[in-house]
């Protein structure tokens, strides 16, 4: 019976605890997948409006689909943008995935959407989460390539 | 026929007596590990928002980066090393202020972010004018700076760029390392790697300048421009 009584009054503080446990680590995995939505983005937004453009333009961008914007960088480098030496936050890594889309609007606006997709260890959960962040870019008035004579920037 | 007057025996009392100190030694140990996992929790969330802030921050203030400065006297730009990474905790690069400029010497700060590891503090320092992320205590901080080539295009003819040479695109990397509040004053081998939250992030250097992130620049723009 004490025993009995012990446990009702301990079961509500073990589910509190789980659960805060379990919504750190959500929100941890949320962070991580803004994160890198948002550098994603970011990356995107910095590179050359023209490079871009043309990019989404040659791909069929134009018929308004959204394209798939493969590895801009040469090396794998997108790679190393989200590596870190912790084996830890390597686990984490590998249960994330992203897909960049573009689309042109018109000849001085794009569409810039990534969708970031990830699973929890342990998490009995159909569909993986989903991180939607979109922006639009407007060409700019002075850009790097058609107007500066700089040398190489390395 | 048992004697109701009968009291308990030593025996009887010992075990009673062990079976409770091993139900409160178990009681003890769930708070314990419960009140634990609770500030490693408290720790990740704050360190988390410390991070996101960080990233805002430097965010903000790469995106108004002064790549493109004129030197008195010259009508010709100069692409200057655009980020320091002064030691593995400090980067330290020039931005455009705030303050509007009319001449051809267009105002910049300096700004410095750096991680001082005896606090843990993270300082974001404007024109010598310190501000420490409140929420931010880091074990480690490093920045990266990187430069790397885009790629063409899959049909292999390359961009169409008016001068023709390789695109390449700079960027900052950050990784960024918190212990919990617990593990936080712990010796490292007894500390757990769920104890500790690492968060990685990037800031690409942008390619292009307007007025919609540099408002003071255009004056002082059109005047460089018709001079090239």
């Amino acid at each position: 019976m004490a025993i009995l009584v012990v446990a009702m009054a301990v079961l509500p503080l073990i589910q509190s605890g789980t659960s805060i446990h379990k919504r750190s680590y959500l929100t941890e995995y949320h962070v991580i997948a803004s994160l890198r939505a948002r550098t994603l983005l970011n990356f995107v937004s910095s590179m050359d409006f023209d490079l871009v453009h043309q990019y989404l333009a040659r791909s069929g961008g134009t018929s308004g689909a959204e394209i798939v914007i493969e590895d801009f960088f040469e090396s794998g480098e997108l790679e190393f943008l989200f590596a870190a030496p912790s084996n830890h936050y390597r686990k984490k890594i590998e249960n994330f995935s992203h897909v960049l889309l573009g689309r042109p609007i018109g000849n001085d606006m794009l569409r810039i959407e990534v969708v970031v997709n990830w699973r929890i260890p342990g998490e009995r959960r159909d569909t993986p989460h989903e991180y939607r962040l979109a922006t639009l870019l407007q060409r700019p008035e002075f850009t790097a390539s058609n107007r500066v004579p700089t040398g190489s920037v390395r | 026929m048992r004697n109701p007057r009968r009291g308990f025996t030593v025996v009887e009392v010992l075990v009673a007596l062990i079976l409770a100190s091993m139900v409160l030694v178990l009681i003890w140990k769930f708070f314990w590990g419960e009140q634990r996992r609770f500030a490693m929790d408290q720790n990740r969330l704050t360190g988390l928002q410390g991070a996101m802030l960080l990233d805002e921050y430097l965010s903000w203030d790469l995106e108004r980066i002064a790549l493109f400065l004129s030197e008195p006297g010259r009508t010709q730009f100069t692409l200057n090393r655009p980020v320091e990474i002064v030691t593995p905790g400090r980067l330290d690069f020039r931005m455009f202020a705030e303050e509007a400029g009319n001449s051809l010497d267009i105002p910049t700060v300096a700004v410095s972010y750096r991680h001082e590891p005896s606090t843990g503090r993270v300082i974001r320092s404007v024109d010598g004018k310190d501000r420490t992320f409140l929420s931010l205590l880091a074990e480690d901080v490093q920045f990266l700076s990187r430069s790397v080539a885009v790629k063409p295009p899959a049909s292999g003819t390359s961009y169409e760029f008016t001068f023709g040479q390789k695109v390449e695109m700079h960027y900052v990397k950050y990784l960024l390392t918190c212990y919990s509040g617990v593990a936080r004053d712990m010796p490292e081998a007894r500390r757990k790697p769920q104890d500790r939250v690492t968060l990685v992030g990037a800031v690409a250097l942008p390619f292009r300048s307007d007025r919609a992130y540099h408002p003071y620049w255009r004056t002082a723009r059109s005047e460089l421009l018709s001079n090239l």
